[in-house]
């Protein structure tokens, strides 16, 4: 009997303090994951270069081609913010890839810009300065023939 | 809200109540029914000082938790709750407020820049080769060749001067032309430049690599 009422008490009690602890975490971590299909030729023209799979976007004409992406990103309050870009690339071939804020208002702000060239990469890359109601677009210029493979950015909360 | 905040703070106080009871409970039993390895139990041995300390400390218990309802009480008889409009207008004031916030620190940050770029000498064994390298950037790509207005790089860092006209050109090759110094100036903020007449063009400043802490200092992905 005992053992009973105190396991029913410990569950009520446990259920509670388990659901705001659970809470508590979802909002400690707030990263928003942008898969690379969601990526868009940069060139009008170009569309029909850009190629897309269930793991990223890459460019399948015989030249570099850039693509857009937008990067979903929480309002954050801190001066920069910090991002992973991830992807590949075969043997010999480069991945550059910029990162650019305007304001709500369309006024630039800051970018960042980085060159990868190894197989797999995971790109961490800061912006100098970014606002709170900012947006963000990631533009790559993907090497040709689909020899890179652009799988998506992550935004980190901060 | 209001009411999900009451029902669960009615959840935990019932909860709670429950474990005290359930305390209470399993406190009186196993102080009945615990063998004793001296062969004296709490009880049997005639010990009220333990037993009242317990009663003393649920009695406390049950006392926050009037309390807790007590103030819950306060809470539901202390009016209505805001109307949409007062939080809306709440939620505008926050806005602006940040959105104010975001300019004033835009501002403060380029001009931290400029007075780094104005407090720089220039260095003969680097600002010529890179100065090349950024009119070489800027003849690759035709908004930028027909913007530009001039060039200054000294020991770190170049100051680009463009014009815009705003049709949106300028924007659209800005991203290409940052990914020409990837390697070397891989970090680019801009200011825009007014008259009379509104926004006439940008100074853009390209900096070397952030000297910040790493990933492994800073977030992380998971």
């Amino acid at each position: 009997m005992k053992s009973i009422a105190l396991l029913a008490g410990l569950l009520i009690v446990a259920a509670i303090l388990g659901s705001a602890a659970v809470d508590a975490g979802a909002a400690a971590s707030q990263n928003i994951n942008t898969h690379g299909a969601t990526c868009k030729n940069y060139n009008a023209a170009q569309a029909l270069d850009i190629d897309y799979l269930s793991y990223g976007v890459r460019n399948v004409s015989t030249g570099s081609r850039p693509v857009i992406c937008s990067v979903e990103r929480h309002p954050v309050t801190g001066a920069t913010q910090a991002f992973y870009v991830d992807g590949t690339n075969s043997a010999g071939q480069a991945t550059v890839c910029t990162l650019t804020s305007y304001n709500y208002s369309g006024v630039y702000q800051s970018s960042v810009s980085f060159s990868e060239s190894i197989a797999n990469y995971d790109h961490y890359a800061t912006l100098p300065t970014i606002g709170y109601y900012d947006y963000v677009s990631l533009v790559c210029t993907l090497p040709p023939s689909g020899l890179g493979t652009l799988r998506g950015v992550v935004a980190l909360d901060s | 809200m209001k009411n999900s905040r009451l029902l669960l703070c009615s959840a935990l106080a019932a909860g709670s109540l429950v474990l005290v009871c359930a305390l209470v409970l399993g406190s009186r039993n196993q102080d009945s029914s615990r063998p004793s390895t001296t062969g004296v139990s709490v009880d049997r041995a005639g010990t009220p000082a333990a037993a009242s300390t317990d009663m003393t400390r649920m009695r406390t218990q049950v006392a926050v938790l009037q309390a807790q309802v007590a103030g819950l009480r306060d809470q539901v008889a202390a009016g209505p709750a805001p109307t949409a409009d007062q939080a809306a207008a709440e939620v505008v004031v926050s806005d602006a407020d940040r959105r104010a916030e975001g300019d004033r620190r835009q501002a403060a940050y380029i001009a931290g820049i400029e007075a780094a770029f104005a407090r720089e000498v220039v260095d003969p064994g680097w600002s010529p080769a890179i100065s090349k390298r950024v009119w070489a950037a800027i003849d690759g790509i035709d908004v930028m060749r027909g913007a530009t207005r001039g060039v200054e790089c000294r020991a770190t860092s170049c100051r680009v001067e463009v014009q815009d006209d705003g049709s949106g050109a300028l924007s659209k090759g800005l991203p290409l032309f940052a990914q020409q110094f990837a390697d070397a100036l891989p970090r680019m903020a801009g200011q825009v430049v007014r008259d009379e007449s509104g926004p006439t063009g940008m100074v853009l400043y390209l900096m070397g690599p952030d000297q910040a802490p790493g990933p492994t200092q800073t977030a992380s992905k998971n």
